[in-house]
């Protein structure tokens, strides 16, 4: 032991040196250790250090925040300086926060970013669908209509009210909604947690999502690019429905089942259904006198039977074609920069006659007039338009009608119109899907928007800039809807209807911001001080007409219709006035610091009620830093514990909460007192009772999380666990009816409860000489939503989805918002002695019917057995994007699942169960109880075919489950050699081919388990909506 | 600086009054009153809904379709099985207490009343009204409230009243009698509406509408004392004659005519495509599909009303047995298959008040039976028409044109008439054994129906596919439809003779009205009738009232599971649910 210290101390000896870095000069903070041991020390302000090494076959590590590591032997040497270079890939990344920037590294709240790289992904046509599994903690849903707007949470439903988050573009507070060019994108922040979005205030308790667009930089060559991608869309999922003759059967068996005559109008006596050749004349045979075509007339429709079976699926898509080109020009003398772009996007939808198209321009730019002083602009202008029948949801979109339809129904008559539901009996009330769409393909929605900001920054002193931004959000839309009569239908529209809507929103934000950046020796301050004021208008008209001489698109204006003339509008504003603050410290980039503090006014809320603060204070210690570390360098690259609390608003409801509101309606409120048939009388009608003590809900949030990267950065893994509680939730008590009847004020009386985890996961690495790059990032999400209260009345629930006269899901203590709640179904009562067992439901329970459980075990089956019977929240969501890429060819694979969530499938109750006489589905037909098909009655998957209504109250029946596993996009895509682009002076061309949805795993029954809703009250209810398409797109993207 | 001076002028900044609605203070003066109170009128139809536009609420239709006419076995709820389950559990007497659409009722009633004690409040708290006026408000004010009030008493009994001067409504308990509060409002607004000829605008009620719903309201607790005085004066006032014909209560031309002492008043085409101030009550109620091509095929009369109609060979009805055998119907007859109507003789008023197959339906063609039917194996295969349909040659101006609502019409619900009268006042002879009086007061709609027109046209094709135009058929217009008798009675024998006669009068003159269920159980008779309507309703292949029956509890519909929970301890159920 001795010995051993002997010779240890006489290798012993003194290292000094000094660590500089390229264009910083000296750098200090540099940790500097003695790999393998706990020996080390740090460098000063000069940059210098000195320590005691054990001899020459020591190795020095010095490492430093936003650096790369660098190791040394020892040696011979005494003096050992050192230069090292920033790690721009990882640890310099700035990521953008609210009203600033920071160094990833430096980050203590929960913040996740999304790059213009990972945009390029999705084939997705909005700027927020292609968010979808690059992020953890965020859901993102994307509707499938054209140009629809993709749906996203942050951290689960952080209220009842309006969880969507707060999105700012470019410092202008504005949803990006279809309009923004994604390929004008650069980055996308979200800040998850209370202590990052609390600098938001009253609007940054659903999360927040900062959105920059792309400049150019200074002193770089103009750089051109080009990008196309065309290719083709497809619906891919149809309903397994019966074809005519299997309906035919069906129409018989529900007769039996219920003890009726068999209807025999179209299909006959005899022991088995036997298909007219007619429709109109009802059930006529070919040679009927009636259908020959020169009897055709309004009372004889002449109308074949289609015999095969009309697939309406078939009928309604198509192969959309979809093309996006986008051009771009970037660059910046020493002094100023510019970056312009403009895009084009033609979308057709995969049903037939729906489109959407958008036009995009945008220039951004800044100049340093002087040497303190810099002034920039960002500006956008767009125009989409949105072309035919946009219904995504719900039993009247068209997807919907395409089941609700019979099959013998054939698309068009023998004279070539279209054919309906009025060709014959029984034929339910559905409407044409080929007719729907024909018929609205010129329905438009137009939106044109300019957005954008001016800002002037001035230096002060060094360290101090001040900044003054004032952006702008303008949109006006333009609805042309045109309903024309269609005749063929059982519940015919009479005249050719005109509806046009316009509506006008403009915002402007002016932010001014004191920024305060400087650094003594190890400590490192960085704060901000501003203001904001807000203030936006909206405003709304809506006219009609009804009965038209001709009924082209063209002719039908608000000036030939001849009827109905209506109109009425809407218009509302609201203001925002705020102060905030931020300070983040920094000792030495490993213990880090920060606190933030706003202040809002709000319009939304009565003058007594009007302002709140909002603070925040988050923390991070880089443990890789410390000493201690010093020899797990080569395992861990990086470590940071963070942890934060903040408290940040929601002020979604509406804007005129606090008043007492009187007004007009010509239906509710006004009479024809004169008698006349068409006169009216207007009168007034209490709309809402006001509520001035409310105030604004507020969520506090806990974050803890862990930022590692191991091996030489090559692994990185990230979680974050976090609680979201919000408290004072703003809901509209139910008041007692005798109380009066309008709309009740929101009051601040709910709890919530969210806690959830995210992980981010990724590797990179090289291989074969580094010929091969490859890597794999994923993450990995859950969170679980508790309402803890919703009023002071226990068992007070919200009824949060009904269709039909059926209540689908409810939100109470205890339970997430929403779940589903209906009958627990215990199989299917197959004999008379088993009925008389069991409790009594009215005169329901027959054998044939489902065995609903007595849940509150009072020997009777009632509406107060209904209970939970699922949660469409998922357990776990996830992403996956593997990269590979190898001499310029590159494979892009990206999978997105949701794990744990149930669905209901609303589209059953009228495929399976019959809701009205429309489409069905072949289990209705083959394994229903009672089928002669089934050789076994106990192998029945469904009730008895008989329509009762009772069968189709809400229940476990429709209850599956919605997990799925979907490979959303793959990729491979070819860089050409530069040896070969140089010739012709591109310095970049890369080509790709590219499919989405080509795989899907998942046990749901609907066409897409990956249904979109808008409103989470309806969150997991299918109730028939448009399919998530297939598309199979070639690309290019070339730079000059 | 520029903090300073955001924050200097942040308070206007930040003050956004609302845009397109008023406060309440803007009302205080005749002009307001008068603007509250027609938000007021706006309710006397049955609107349900909050405030929105076009509500869907079937239940609270003040025509009580549903909950009277249904639910008294006039009719069946029809569409299909599945389209409305709360109708099913009406029609079947064996409503939860979450059923929706007696939920509406409620919501209904408590919309209206809150709406009148709002203008009450406001016309309380206004100067510089003449006497005159201030009386005129109060008084419709108060005929509205007892109103609403009543029709929510037809269907709950057990309510609360609100008045305008109630501290806090939410603690008023609803085990009070209601009916003293009711005829305290009805009783003032008879005493100080205006008479006839001063009621400028058909819409708001005179002296008389006061009088014929206080005496409904006296009738229905068989009160017939006070009831009595009410109806003579309206009827020796002599501003009211029954109307030639039976159906010009029912057409859009002769609204407000001189039968009618209060008219529900409808309008559409008046800037909405959505039918205005149109009773969406009854919006479904209209024939689907086929010729018509309107929604949704419900509120299909029954067999039982069909057989009502019967006569003998005196023209006069089979009190007793008219029920005993069906008068042939197509049910299970497809349209394409000959079916020849029945030849017995009926009542003329049947093919007035049922659309039945063979039957010319107004100017829309001739009934084509099955094709016509929603679902006859559901409903039956019957259709409520032509009383409450508006004719063809109307269809543009008299409904509005979007898709399934257009059947929902701008004709008037004569809710109250002379007719009424006359019938109620007969009742009361007849507890007196006035027989003379009754006699003659029930001959009085009797020999209307008698000298009144027919429905024309007999039609002698009986195949009746699609390809027929409804009306390009073999028909004489010059014949009656049917064969139709009615004639008056020539004596009635006893008191028990001439109630019986009453009460099936009051059920031929205004069957399908929503009265029926209220009539028979104020007379006490509910749970027999109706049990025995079931059971015979199993006769005509329909499945539904087969296991129906009609309890105690059946009488009186439940108060809404959520407006208990509300007001726990305040609100108390009915007996039975």
């Amino acid at each position: 032991m001795v010995l051993s210290s002997g010779i240890l101390l006489a290798q012993e000896r003194t290292v000094t040196g000094k660590v500089t870095a390229e264009g910083e000069g000296a750098i200090p903070g540099v940790n500097v250790t003695v790999q393998g041991t706990t020996i080390g020390a740090m460098t000063g302000v000069d940059g210098t250090y000195s320590l005691k090494v054990p001899g020459p076959a020591s190795v020095l590590v010095f490492s430093s925040v936003g650096y790369v590591t660098k190791a040394i032997t020892v040696g011979s040497q005494t003096t050992i300086d050192v230069v090292i270079v920033s790690d721009i890939k990882a640890l310099q990344e700035v990521v953008v926060v609210g009203y600033g920037t920071r160094l990833r590294a430096e980050l203590t709240g929960s913040i996740s970013t999304v790059s213009s790289e990972e945009m390029k992904i999705s084939a997705v046509p909005t700027a927020i669908g292609r968010m979808q599994g690059q992020v953890a903690g965020v859901t993102v849903v994307n509707s499938n209509t054209p140009g629809g707007d993709a749906f996203i949470r942050v951290h689960g439903m952080g209220t009842i009210n309006d969880s969507r988050p707060l999105y700012v573009i470019d410092g202008v507070p504005s949803d990006p909604g279809s309009s923004l060019n994604p390929d004008d994108i650069e980055s996308i922040s979200v800040l998850k947690d209370a202590s990052s979005a609390a600098i938001y205030g009253t609007r940054g308790a659903n999360g927040v999502i900062l959105i920059t667009t792309k400049r150019g930089k200074a002193g770089e060559k103009p750089i051109i690019t080009f990008s196309t991608r065309i290719g083709i869309a497809n619906a891919i999922n149809q309903y397994n429905m019966l074809n005519a003759q299997e309906y035919a059967e069906s129409v018989w068996l529900r007769a039996d089942n219920q003890g009726v005559t068999r209807p025999s109008a179209l299909y006959g006596t005899g022991s088995k259904p036997v298909l007219p050749d007619y429709l109109t004349p009802t059930g006529a045979k070919e040679g009927d006198p009636n259908t020959d075509p020169s009897t055709y007339s309004s009372s004889n429709v002449i109308t074949k039977a289609n015999k095969a079976g009309t697939n309406w699926y078939d009928e309604i898509y198509r192969t959309g074609k979809i093309q996006e080109y986008d051009l771009s020009i970037s660059g910046g003398s020493p002094k100023s920069t510019y970056a312009f772009s403009a895009g084009y996007a033609d979308q057709q939808g995969s049903l037939i006659h729906t489109d959407f198209k958008r036009y995009t321009f945008r220039s951004n730019s800044d100049a340093k007039v002087a040497a303190w002083l810099t002034i920039g602009q960002s500006l956008s202008a767009t125009f989409t338009v949105k072309q035919g029948d946009m219904g995504s949801d719900g039993e009247a979109s068209p997807i919907s009608q395409a089941y609700r339809i019979q099959p013998i129904i054939p698309v068009y008559d023998i004279l070539g119109k279209f054919a309906g539901t009025k060709s014959g009996p029984n034929f339910g009330n559905a409407e044409n899907p080929v007719a729907q769409l024909t018929r609205n393909a010129n329905n438009y929605d137009k939106y044109a928007r300019a957005m954008g900001n001016f800002f002037a920054e001035a230096t002060i002193i060094k360290g101090l800039t001040l900044k003054s931004l004032f952006g702008f959000d303008f949109g006006t839309s333009d609805q042309k809807r045109i309903n024309l009569a269609n005749p063929e239908m059982a519940e015919a529209h009479s005249n050719d209807d005109l509806a046009i809507d316009h509506n006008y929103n403009l915002q402007w934000n002016w932010v001014n911001t004191l920024s305060y950046d400087k650094t003594f020796g190890r400590h490192r301050i960085t704060a901000v001080i501003g203001t904001e004021a807000i203030s936006s208008v909206y405003t709304e008209e809506n006219a009609g007409r009804a009965v038209y001489f001709n009924n082209s698109f063209d002719y039908m204006q608000l000036n030939s219709g001849e009827a109905n003339q209506t109109n009425s509008g809407y218009a509302s504003e609201w203001s925002l006035f705020s102060e905030f603050g931020r300070v983040n410290y920094s000792l030495n980039g490993k213990y880090l610091l920060e606190g933030v503090v706003r202040r809002d006014g709000s319009s939304r809320f009565a003058k007594s009620n009007r302002y709140g603060i909002f603070p925040a204070v988050s923390a991070g210690w880089v443990i890789s830093q410390e000493d201690f570390m010093a020899g797990t360098h080569d395992v861990i690259s990086f470590l940071k514990l963070k942890g934060g609390w903040g408290k940040s608003g929601n002020d979604r409801i509406g804007n005129y909460n606090s008043y007492t509101t009187f007004g007009v309606n010509k239906i509710q409120s006004s009479y024809p007192l004169d008698g006349t048939t068409s006169g009216l009388t207007t009168g007034f009608q209490p709309v809402q009772y006001g509520n001035e003590n409310v105030t604004w809900e507020k969520t506090s949030t806990l974050d803890i999380g862990l930022d590692t990267r191991l091996f030489a950065n090559t692994l990185s893994f990230g979680i974050d666990i976090w609680q979201r509680k919000t408290s004072d939730m703003l809901y509209q008590v139910q008041k007692p009816q005798v109380a009066g009847v309008a709309d009740q004020p929101y009051v601040n009386i709910g709890d919530m409860k969210n806690t959830g985890f995210d992980i981010e996961l990724g590797y990179s690495n090289k291989a074969m000489d580094d010929k091969l790059v490859y890597s794999v990032n994923a993450t990995l999400s859950h969170y679980k939503n508790d309402v803890t209260k919703l009023s002071d009345n226990a068992n007070e629930f919200i009824t949060t989805a009904s269709e039909r006269q059926v209540d689908y899901s409810r939100a109470q203590i205890g339970h997430a918002f929403p779940e589903f709640f209906g009958y627990v179904v215990d199989g299917i009562f197959q004999t008379q002695a088993e009925v008389d067992a069991y409790p009594a439901f009215g005169t329901y329970n027959i054998p044939g019917h489902f065995k609903f459980r007595d849940v509150n075990k009072d020997s009777k089956i009632d509406a107060s057995d209904r209970t939970y019977i699922g949660s469409p929240h998922p357990k776990l969501t996830g992403g996956m994007n593997i990269n590979l890429a190898y001499s310029g060819l590159d494979l892009n694979v990206v999978f997105y699942g949701s794990y744990g969530n149930k669905m209901i499938n609303y589209v059953r109750r009228w495929i399976d169960y019959g809701q009205f006489d429309g489409g069905l589905s072949k289990d209705a037909l083959y394994k229903s109880w009672g089928s002669t098909y089934l050789k076994n009655n106990a192998d029945a998957t469904l009730p008895m075919y008989d329509v009762d209504p009772i069968t189709q109250q809400n229940s476990s029946a429709f209850v599956e489950d919605g997990s799925f596993l979907r490979m959303k996009s793959l990729q491979v895509g070819y860089n050409l050699p530069k040896s070969l682009l140089g010739k012709i002076n591109i310095e970049n061309l890369y080509i790709y081919c590219q499919a989405t949805n080509l795989l899907t795993i998942t046990k749901y029954s609907g066409l897409d388990p990956e249904y979109f809703s808008s409103d989470p009250e309806t969150l997991g209810l299918d109730r028939g909506a448009t399919p998530t398409s297939r598309q199979i797109m070639f690309g290019l993207r070339l730079s000059l | 600086m520029i903090i300073a001076f955001a924050l200097s002028c942040s308070e206007e900044f930040l003050t956004k009054a609302p845009l397109g609605v008023t406060s309440e203070n803007i009302f205080y003066d005749a002009k307001g009153i008068n603007a509250l109170l027609t938000g007021t009128y706006a309710m006397v139809g049955g609107k349900g809904d909050t405030y929105e536009n076009w509500d869907i609420t079937w239940g609270s239709s003040v025509t009580n379709w549903s909950l009277g006419a249904v639910a008294g076995g006039d009719a069946h709820i029809g569409s299909t099985h599945t389209d409305q389950p709360p109708a099913n559990e009406i029609e079947e007497w064996d409503c939860q207490t979450t059923n929706g659409w007696v939920a509406d009722k409620w919501k209904w009633y408590l919309k209206g009343v809150t709406r009148a004690n709002g203008v009450l409040k406001v016309l309380k708290g206004t100067q510089g009204l003449t006497p005159e006026q201030a009386k005129e408000f109060e008084a419709e004010t108060r005929f509205l409230r007892g109103w609403f009030n009543f029709e929510a008493w037809l269907v709950f009994k057990n309510i609360p009243i609100i008045k305008e001067d109630t501290p806090d409504a939410t603690l008023v308990p609803n085990n009070v009698d209601a009916m003293p509060a009711i005829i305290e409002d009805l009783t003032f607004a008879m005493n100080n509406l205006p008479d006839l000829a001063q009621q400028a605008e058909p819409g708001r009620p005179t002296k008389y509408a006061a009088m014929a719903v206080l005496a409904r309201a006296h009738m229905q607790t068989l009160n017939y004392a006070a009831a009595k005085p009410l109806l003579e004066s309206i009827i020796t006032s002599g501003k009211f004659s029954l109307m030639p014909n039976f159906m010009d209560n029912f057409d859009v031309a002769h609204r407000n005519n001189a039968e009618s002492i209060y008219e529900i008043q409808r309008a559409i085409n008046n800037g909405s495509t959505d039918g205005g101030s149109a009773d969406i009550g009854t919006g479904l109620n209209a024939p689907q599909g086929s010729d018509i091509g309107t929604c949704c095929g419900f509120f299909q009369p029954s067999q039982d009303l069909v057989n009502a109609f019967k006569v003998d060979a005196n023209g006069l009805p089979l009190l007793d047995t008219y029920n005993q055998v069906d008068l042939k119907s197509d049910m299970n007859v497809n349209s394409s298959d000959p079916f020849v109507p029945f030849t017995d003789v009926v009542d003329p008023r049947l093919d007035f008040t049922v659309s039945r197959r063979g039957i010319p339906f107004l100017d829309w063609g001739v009934n084509r039976g099955n094709d016509w039917i929603r679902m006859q194996s559901n409903g039956g295969p019957y259709l409520p028409a032509p009383k409450f349909f508006y004719k063809k040659a109307e269809k543009t101006a008299a409904s509005p044109s979007t898709g399934w609502q257009g059947g929902v019409s701008t004709n008037n619900f004569r809710y109250y008439r002379l007719s009424h009268v006359l019938l109620w006042r007969a009742e009361i002879a007849a507890s007196e054994n006035d027989l003379p009086k009754a006699l003659d007061l029930v001959n009085q709609i009797r020999n209307r129906a008698k000298t009144g027109p027919r429905v024309m046209g007999l039609v002698t094709t009986y195949a009746l596919p699609s390809t027929v135009y409804p009306f390009n058929l073999n028909i004489d217009f010059n014949k009656p439809a049917a064969n139709y008798n009615v004639q008056p009675y020539t004596s009635f024998p006893n008191k028990d003779y001439a109630m019986k006669a009453v009460q099936f009068e009051m059920r031929l003159e205004f069957a399908m009205e929503g009265f029926r269920f209220f009539d028979l159980r104020r007379w006490g008779i509910a749970k027999t009738v109706l049990n025995q309507y079931a059971k015979d309703d199993a006769r005509t292949a329909r499945q539904f009232l087969q296991a129906a029956t009609v309890t105690d509890k059946s009488l009186l519909y439940p108060i809404p599971q959520t407006q208990i929970d509300l007001q726990p301890g305040v609100l108390v159920q009915n007996p039975g649910y």
